[in-house]
C-alpha cells in the first residue's frame, strides 16, 4: 500500500503545528468534536479550494498569449450575459469611456473595495482590471459596471451655486425678488 | 468599542470640515487602519457632505426621499397635515467608499435647511444621539462636523459624542474661540450632569511655521492649556495647499497628486496621535 499522500499530508502539518503551536492544534480538535461544525467548516473548505482553483484555471488560460477579448469569450461562453458585461466593461475601458486615466483606475478599486492594480500603464491596468472583474460573480460584475455607467462627478462652483441658489429661491421668493430690485 | 467624536470650534474656518474629511479618509484607507468610519455632517454649509460626495451624488440625495440630518432635527415636527414624520436612522446613511479589509466611510449628509432647525430648537437635542445610539454598532469611529456657533446643535453634537476634537488655527481670532468653546462646554456640563464628556486635544491647524505672530498664537494657547490641563497635540498639521486641492478633487492629502510627502506624513502623525489618544 502506497501511503505517499498521508505522508504528504503528515509533513504539511508537522509544518502548522510548529507555525501555530500545539494548544491551537488542541483548541481546534476540541472544536471539531462538535461533527456539525465540522462538516460545515470541511464544505466552507470544499469552496474555497474550489473557487480558488477556478481562479487558477482562469488565470492561466489567461495567460496563453490570447488576447483579453477573446479569453473573456471563451471562459464565458456558456453564460452570454455575462461574456458582455465583461466585453461592454473591457470596450468602453479600451475607449476611454471608462476611467480615462491609470490613476482613476486605481482609485475606483481602492474606493470599491476591488483588488488594488499595481500595473504602471493605463493598458495594462486594464487587463488587470477585467481580471478583476472575471473573478467577480455576475451580479457583483453588473454593480461595478452601474458605479461606471454613473456620470462623472461634477465639484464645480458653478454646480453647487445651483444647488444652493435654486434651493434659497424655493425657500424664499419674495425675499430674492426685494434682493434683485 | 465604537468612539464619537465632535470637531468643533466657535470659530470658522478653521479646517474643521477637511480635518473632519482627512480623518475619516486615513481612518478607513490608510496604511492597515480598515476602520469603519461614520461622518455627521452637523453644520447647515455642509462643507463636510461637499468635500465628500460631487454634486450629482448631493442632487441625488437631496431627492431620494431619504432623510438627512435635517430630518433628523425635524421628524417630530408637525407637518400642515398633522402628521409627524419619524425616521429610520439606517436610512439617513449614505455610502462615500468602500475599501478593502473592511474599511468604509458612509456620510449622514446636511443640507441648508438645518439651519431652519435652529430657529426652532425645543426638546431636539436628543434627537442626533437617539440617531446614533442606533446606528453605532456599525461603525469603529464616528466623526460629528459641527457648525462654528454655538446652538442646539453644539449640545446635540455633545450629547451624541465620547469626545471633543478643537482643531485651532494659530492666528489671533481663531484662537479667542478656544476659551469660548470650553465656556459653552462648561455650560453644558452644568446642564447635563449626567452626560460624560472628555476634550480629546487641541490641535494646531494649518501651521505655517513663519510667522512670529504664529508663533505668539501658539505659545498662547500652549499656556492656556497647560494652566487649565487641557491636552494639545505635539503633532501640528501644516499648512498645505494640498488640503484644497484634495477638497476639488473629493480626495484625501495622501491622495492628492501635490501632497508633498512632509505634509502627508504630518498628517498622518497627527492621526496616528489622535488614535492614541481616543483608544482605538
Amino acid at each position: 500500500m502506497n501511503y505517499n499522500k498521508e505522508y504528504e499530508l503528515l509533513k504539511d502539518l508537522a509544518k502548522l503545528l510548529q507555525k501555530h503551536g500545539p494548544e491551537s492544534f488542541k483548541s481546534l480538535a476540541l472544536l471539531f468534536s462538535d461533527k456539525e461544525l465540522a462538516e460545515t467548516i470541511s464544505n466552507i473548505l470544499f469552496e474555497v479550494h474550489h473557487h480558488s482553483e477556478l481562479i487558477k484555471k482562469t488565470q492561466k488560460k489567461l495567460s496563453k498569449n490570447k488576447t483579453l477579448r477573446s479569453s473573456i469569450i471563451e471562459l464565458n461562453k456558456d453564460d452570454p450575459e455575462r461574456t458582455n458585461l465583461l466585453l461592454s466593461i473591457y470596450d468602453k475601458l479600451e475607449e476611454n469611456k471608462y476611467l480615462p486615466t491609470l490613476k482613476q483606475i486605481r482609485l475606483f478599486c481602492e474606493d470599491n473595495a476591488l483588488k488594488p492594480i499595481s500595473a504602471r500603464s493605463r493598458k495594462s491596468a486594464i487587463n488587470q482590471f477585467v481580471k478583476v472583474m472575471m473573478e467577480l460573480s455576475s451580479s457583483d460584475i453588473s454593480s461595478v459596471k452601474k458605479l461606471l455607467d454613473e456620470k462623472p462627478e461634477d465639484r464645480t462652483l458653478d454646480g453647487w451655486s445651483s444647488i444652493i441658489l435654486n434651493r434659497k429661491e424655493d425657500k424664499m421668493p419674495n425675499q430674492t425678488l426685494k434682493a434683485d430690485k | 468599542m465604537t468612539q464619537t467624536i465632535s470637531l468643533i470650534n466657535m470659530k470658522g474656518g478653521v479646517g474643521k470640515s477637511t480635518l473632519t474629511v482627512n480623518l475619516a479618509w486615513h481612518f478607513a484607507a490608510y496604511s492597515n487602519w480598515s476602520k469603519r468610519v461614520l461622518v455627521v455632517d452637523l453644520d447647515p454649509q455642509f462643507n463636510a457632505s461637499q468635500y465628500l460626495v460631487g454634486v450629482h451624488k448631493y442632487m441625488n440625495i437631496i431627492n431620494d426621499n431619504r432623510p438627512t440630518i435635517w430630518e433628523i432635527f425635524e421628524q417630530h415636527t408637525r407637518t400642515p397635515a398633522g402628521k409627524t414624520q419619524k425616521i429610520t436612522p439606517a436610512e439617513s446613511v449614505r455610502s462615500v467608499a468602500r475599501v478593502r479589509h473592511g474599511g468604509k466611510i458612509d456620510l449622514i449628509p446636511s443640507r441648508l435647511e438645518l439651519s431652519l432647525s435652529l430657529r426652532n430648537p425645543g426638546q431636539k437635542e436628543y434627537l442626533l444621539q437617539k440617531t446614533i445610539t442606533k446606528i453605532k454598532d456599525n461603525y469603529d469611529l464616528i466623526l460629528i462636523d459641527c457648525a462654528p456657533t454655538e446652538s442646539v446643535l453644539t449640545t446635540a453634537a455633545y450629547l451624541a459624542s465620547d469626545f471633543i476634537l478643537v482643531p485651532v488655527k494659530p492666528e489671533y481670532l481663531s484662537t479667542i474661540g478656544l476659551p469660548l468653546l470650553v465656556n459653552s462646554m462648561r455650560d453644558f456640563h452644568e446642564q447635563y450632569e449626567e452626560h460624560n464628556i472628555n476634550l480629546c486635544g487641541i490641535v494646531f491647524n494649518a501651521v505655517t511655521y513663519y510667522s512670529p505672530e504664529e508663533m505668539k498664537s501658539k505659545n498662547e494657547v500652549i499656556t492656556l492649556s497647560k494652566n487649565n490641563g487641557w491636552y494639545y497635540f505635539r503633532n501640528e498639521i501644516p499648512y498645505s495647499r494640498s488640503y484644497p486641492k484634495g477638497a476639488r478633487e473629493g480626495q484625501p492629502i495622501f491622495r492628492t497628486s501635490y501632497a508633498r510627502t512632509e505634509q502627508a506624513l504630518k498628517f498622518a502623525l497627527f492621526a496616528e496621535e489622535f488614535a492614541g489618544r481616543i483608544g482605538i
